[in-house]
């Protein structure tokens, strides 16, 4: 049951994994009455996804754009557009590492299925609340990165009785006594795992490197 | 998240991890893998308190899922409450400890109100009660009616009554990336250096319409700067992420603001994103996704299992190469989980030999979403479909195994009964069976078979023959399997194969049999299952009524401790199930329904069980792939018996 659905959890990677490409749609000749009517109900399709609409011949039903993978399932999902052709889809083959940050060093394994934790673009929430993760391949570039969250941190925010938030109230912390466990799907070609703590301004914490490992041919070491 | 730190956790916080935890589902939809998996953990109360806590995870969950944005992405999640007993009750405070399962804290860090817990004790109790589920949304409610709470990837609070609306403030942060909505001049004077910028979900630093993160939700009436203090009117209203100015947010006074109020549309619409993200929107899929192959004059029928809202299934686009073969039918936009367009049959003979890329496509078409620049809410599954260059063999194999699980002692064979049926032209010719693993690959275990008498159920003839199954016929046999070492619940398939024929598909439940081989003997149930409908086959109402499954089971090993509990196979089928042990004379359950069922099972005993059945989205029949599962497990959850049927839902 593990194994399903990896797919939709690389959908959760950055946007910057994934290189855009050309996105060539052919409607019904005729399916919409003007470029413009074709124009707008692409828009609509996408709903915000990232794509710059290039050509459109709404007569013969041929419409290009440039886009990433968001907007090609949007636009996959509407049957109006009778084919959709994407050629940016980078190689997605992806694998999932189990990190383990304790007194003792960083441990990376690969498992062999699982769910990897959410991985979002930027750290949405307070100092403290997330660990950055950058990937490698074995060229040094930067294949994937993101932020995962830190379950060793605590929030609190006073509330007044009607309410009301309580002004002075809000306290956070990091328990770095305990380890920090999590699991990373990212592109099968990463090689080298970097494991970042960013910095905690109110308790005068600079960004840390956490750990750093190096994966060989499907070992983490 | 918490799976590496079992080991961990259990050498740091030994007495911890020895306590004994229980995680009972109070709200089930389906597989945790395609679900939002949320738990109730218990902590302060001691075993004799643990019905109050069963109540307040009751309310939690009610008051969680019964409230908006939640209540219509109810079918989306699972809700388990995890019991765990504390040594004493109530919770610790400052220079006042209190021995507690989780090791919670009222006051800690000197702040009267904070609530905290001991991430390490939670993280092993989860893992010891079930490692395999991830769960999204973590609530740890201690057993005071103090005011305390506190948030983070575990929330904690207490059964105070204001304890709810915080909780879910808190998941706003930690579940849906939301950002505080409120003005607080201390922190303000330390922005942007104490928590950074705007994150530009809920608040932003742009302060035009047009550049506004939310303008899609802004009627052109709507003026901008938004004053006034209407409930639900998305604008940009000055003031959020702790400053009164410089930062805008888009209502007037959301939950991001203050307790007790609603969402409102732009955090409701980042929930249903998260929501989208975090559980696929198709449950699961057939045959599994990746690469298959056929011949020229084959078929493959392709199906998945689209979420639903409101009682609705997701339409499903099916695509070949890009190019649209079919397009979501009405029946998808109908009532109930009819469906039909989840499934899309490709014949080979459409095509030409070579590759294609079969996709089918979904989306969540809720008002609540306008904006979706990652497509969260629409979700795909794809196969790469070889068409080979020759022809399906004139002689076609099937083949089914009794029954589904034996647990034996080690050097002891484990029997069972295979028929294959040749439902294709020819006779299949120069026939022999093999016993594979799941990956086809050929079992180590000992193995051997021997023609049936159909009528009879005997022997005849010697060992592992060679045999011919006359087109349309079957052949029966009794075979056994023996592994030389002790072994737990490993899944061996038996297999004909034949000169002129294909090997007969594996299938799990179908023909294969679960065997555990252990040093001592232990129970060994052979249990069989009865459909109200169809033979096999249980047939799930569309509209959510729960259909049954009747067992009976016999024990021919040792007596012991079983527990009876449903798998959803491979298929992560989006299925709740109940169940009950019966009276054998009269059908009627003895106790009430529950998840799972733990007898003890004395030597050649019978016994019966009722299994209830509800559908939460559409199963597609595909017996070679959805069935649902019921287990006798031992207390290390390997299986000592066990049976199953095909799923599917109906009208």
């Amino acid at each position: 049951m593990k194994h399903a659905f990896l797919a939709a959890a690389i959908a959760a990677f950055s946007g910057s994994a994934w290189a855009d490409g050309a996105i060539e749609l052919r409607t019904a000749p005729g399916a919409f009455a003007s470029d413009a009517a074709a124009r707008q109900h692409i828009e609509q399709t996408l709903r915000g996804a990232d794509a710059d609409i290039e050509f459109v011949d709404a007569a013969n039903g041929v419409v290009r754009l440039e886009g990433g993978e968001a907007a090609a399932r949007a636009l996959r999902a509407d049957p109006v557009f009778v084919s959709v052709r994407h050629d940016g889809e980078a190689d997605r083959q992806t694998r999932l590492f189990s990190v383990l940050l304790s007194d003792e060093g960083m441990q990376v394994g690969v498992e062999p299925g699982g769910r990897g934790d959410r991985i979002e673009d930027v750290p949405l929430g307070w100092p403290g609340e997330f660990v950055q993760v950058i990937a490698r391949d074995a060229s040094g570039t930067v294949i994937a990165e993101g932020y995962v969250r830190d379950h060793r941190f605590i929030r609190y925010e006073g509330w007044n009785e009607d309410g009301t938030h309580r002004a002075g109230s809000n306290y956070s912390d990091v328990d770095e006594t305990q380890p920090l466990d999590i699991w990373l799907e990212l592109p099968a070609a990463t090689a080298r795992l970097e494991v970042i703590a960013p910095a905690r301004p109110a308790e005068n914490l600079p960004e840390r490197t956490l750990g750093v490992a190096a994966i060989n041919a499907g070992e983490a070491q | 998240m918490i799976r590496a730190l079992l080991a961990a956790g259990a050498a740091l916080f030994g007495a911890a991890s020895a306590s004994a935890q229980t995680l009972v589902p109070i709200h089930l939809t389906g597989d945790p893998d395609t679900r939002i998996n949320y738990v109730i953990m218990a902590d302060g109360f001691t075993a004799g308190e643990m019905d109050a806590f069963r109540t307040a995870a009751d309310g939690f969950r009610d008051f969680l899922l019964g409230g908006a944005p939640y209540v219509r992405y109810a079918d989306h999640f699972n809700v388990y409450r995890l019991e765990i007993a504390s040594n004493q009750s109530g919770v610790s405070r400052p220079g006042n400890p209190v021995d507690t399962a989780l090791g919670s804290e009222l006051g800690c860090f000197n702040i009267d109100r904070l609530l905290c817990a001991n991430n390490q004790l939670a993280n092993a109790a989860l893992q010891a009660a079930d490692p395999t589920i991830s769960f999204h949304i973590r609530l740890i409610v201690v057993n005071t009616t103090d005011y305390g709470g506190g948030g983070g990837f575990y929330a904690t609070t207490t059964l105070n009554q204001f304890a709810p609306s915080v909780f879910q403030h808190e998941i706003g942060h930690s579940f849906a990336n939301l950002d505080d909505e409120y003005v607080d001049a201390n922190i303000c004077a330390q922005q942007p250096g104490l928590y950074g910028p705007p994150g530009e979900i809920n608040t932003t630093a742009q302060s035009t319409r047009e550049a506004s993160p939310w303008s899609v939700w802004i009627d052109a009436a709507t003026p901008v700067p938004t004053t006034g203090a209407a409930d639900a009117l998305p604008g940009m209203y000055q003031g959020g992420h702790y400053c009164p100015t410089e930062v805008w947010r888009p209502t007037f006074n959301s939950l991001m603001n203050s307790l007790n109020r609603p969402m409102e549309q732009i955090n409701t619409e980042q929930f249903v994103r998260v929501f989208n993200r975090t559980a696929p929107g198709i449950d699961g899929a057939n045959p599994a996704p990746g690469a298959v192959s056929m011949t020229r004059n084959g078929r493959i029928r392709f199906s998945v299992i689209p979420k639903t809202i409101d009682d609705q299934a997701y339409g499903v686009t099916w695509r070949v190469d890009g190019n649209v073969v079919q397009v979501p039918t009405a029946a998808d936009d109908g009532i109930g989980f009819a469906a039909d367009g989840s499934r899309y049959t490709f014949h080979g003979v459409n095509f030409a030999p070579g590759t294609y890329q079969v996709t089918a496509t979904v989306r969540d078409v809720t008002e609540l979403v306008r904006n979706d620049p990652a497509s969260d809410l629409t979700h795909e599954t794809s196969w790469t479909v070889t068409v080979e260059d020759r022809d399906t063999p004139s002689a076609v194999l099937g083949g089914a195994v009794l029954p589904f699980a034996r647990s034996v002692t080690t050097g002891t064979a484990a029997t069972a009964f295979a028929s294959f049926i040749n439902s294709g032209s020819t006779e299949a010719t120069n026939c022999s069976i093999t016993l594979q693993q799941g990956d086809g690959s050929a079992s180590p275990a000992g193995f051997g078979y021997q023609a049936t008498n159909p009528a009879t159920n005997l022997p005849v003839g010697g060992m592992n023959p060679v045999f011919s199954i006359p087109a349309g016929q079957l052949a029966t046999f009794v075979f056994s399997v023996d592994f030389a070492a002790a072994t737990d619940s490993a899944e061996v398939f038996a297999v004909a194969d034949c000169d002129n024929s294909d090997p007969a598909p594996r299938g799990s439940g179908v023909n294969s049999m679960i065997v555990s081989s252990s040093a001592t003997a232990q129970p060994d149930i052979v249990s069989i299952a009865a459909t109200i409908t169809t033979p096999g086959v249980a047939d799930m109402p569309s509209n959510g009524a729960r259909t049954a499954v009747a067992l009976s089971a016999i024990n021919i090993g040792t007596a012991g401790d079983v527990t009876l509990r449903a798998d959803l196979g491979a298929g992560n089928l989006p299925v709740e199930v109940e169940m009950c042990e019966t009276n054998p004379a009269t059908g009627v359950c003895l106790t009430a329904r529950t998840p799972f069922v733990t007898v003890n099972f004395a030597q050649n005993q019978t016994r019966t069980f009722a299994v209830f059945l509800r559908a939460h989205g559409p199963v597609q029949f595909a017996p070679e792939r959805f069935r649902t599962f019921f287990v006798f497990e031992d207390a290390g959850r390997v299986r000592r018996g066990g049976t199953n049927v095909a799923v599917r839902t109906v009208q």
